[in-house]
């Protein structure tokens, strides 16, 4: 399933949910991260996490904070929106 | 604590395939020796596409196939772009050199350019995240990454602008509403030729771009190329670029 949507740049979510959590998670866009790699660390980490707004914007405020990751024209908030949306 | 640069590489390339142009942008940060400028040129024209972005959902590969537009994806974030008529350039300095603030230093760079603009009374300004405006349309756009202890951020600055041809090589979200998305950018972008008014090429263009860096960073440029590690460098990376791998990454 394809999502689309606009935080301050724009989302675009594939994903698969089954039994209340994500089993498959694509995230696009025309956002920054620093590190780059750290998105396919996002979405490795979120495999597995309860399909819930409140969670999953923790899970990705961990995974930002463990990794050092900086992101650019998105947040954990419009993340997790565009995600459960 | 920022260190101070005096002195900068400047390259001033001709035009070469998107392949070559990320290759030798990603070069020059991996053997991180010289803190560069470089302005260069596309030919032929290309689509690069930020690294987050999805190849398919963004790209009509047939149509670039048949009018003979490059697809290259790009080390650095950000949106898609159509590389025709631009005059680009490409800077690498060390970390530490800008602030550690992402859109801080987006700024600080993207005053180089804006100053260069001001050569040709061309009254600019920066717009956060990544974008340089005039008179609130987009002129200029540019994507930042850092690694090998580098900050490589690269731009457009559009000499001219053809949105139509743009859209024929890019996919939109609802084909329906393609027309009034064209008539939207069309609003919402300019280029130099549209402000000026007239022609102008890149070499007329360069050396503003060139002044307007050193005024920024207060530093003097020397000319030179690609000294031979970098080089052997950027062809390795040239065969990344290319690669099916790298392409379909997303």
């Amino acid at each position: 399933m394809l999502k689309i949507f606009k935080a301050g740049k724009l989302l675009k979510i594939e994903i698969e949910v089954v039994n209340n959590s994500i089993s498959k998670l694509k995230i696009y866009g025309d956002f920054f991260l620093h590190p780059e790699e750290g998105i396919e660390i996002i979405e490795e980490n979120l495999l597995g996490c309860s399909y819930d707004f409140n969670i999953i914007k923790q899970k990705i405020d961990t995974i930002l904070k463990q990794n050092n990751i900086q992101a650019v024209g998105i947040d954990s908030s419009s993340l997790a929106e565009a995600i459960t949306s | 604590m920022n260190s101070s640069l005096s002195q900068m590489r400047l390259i001033i390339d001709g035009a070469a395939s998107a392949y070559h142009n990320m290759a030798v942008d990603e070069a020059i940060a991996k053997v991180g020796r010289f803190p560069t400028l470089r302005l260069y040129k596309w030919s032929p024209p290309a689509i690069s596409i930020g690294y987050f972005q999805s190849l398919k959902q963004e790209v009509d590969i047939c149509a670039c196939k048949e009018l003979g537009v490059d697809i290259v994806r790009r080390i650095t974030g950000g949106g898609a772009v159509f590389h025709d008529s631009e005059l680009t350039y490409s800077i690498v300095i060390p970390e530490g050199a800008v602030s550690d603030n992402i859109i801080e230093s987006y700024h600080k760079i993207c005053n180089g350019v804006i100053l260069g603009l001001a050569e040709f009374n061309i009254d600019a300004r920066f717009a956060p995240i990544n974008d340089i405006v005039c008179v609130d349309k987009k002129i200029s756009g540019n994507a930042q990454t850092r690694r090998y202890g580098q900050i490589l951020q690269h731009g457009t600055i559009l000499l001219d602008v053809d949105v139509d041809k743009m859209f024929s090589v890019l996919l939109v979200p609802d084909e329906k509403m393609k027309g009034k998305l064209i008539k939207d950018v069309k609003q919402r972008v300019t280029s130099l030729k549209s402000i000026l008014r007239r022609e102008i090429s890149f070499d007329e263009m360069a050396p503003a771009i060139v002044k307007g860096f050193s005024s920024e960073f207060n530093m003097s440029f020397i000319s030179s190329s690609l000294d031979k590690e970098e080089l052997k460098e950027a062809s390795e990376l040239t065969k990344k670029f290319m690669s099916k791998e790298w392409i379909n990454k997303r």
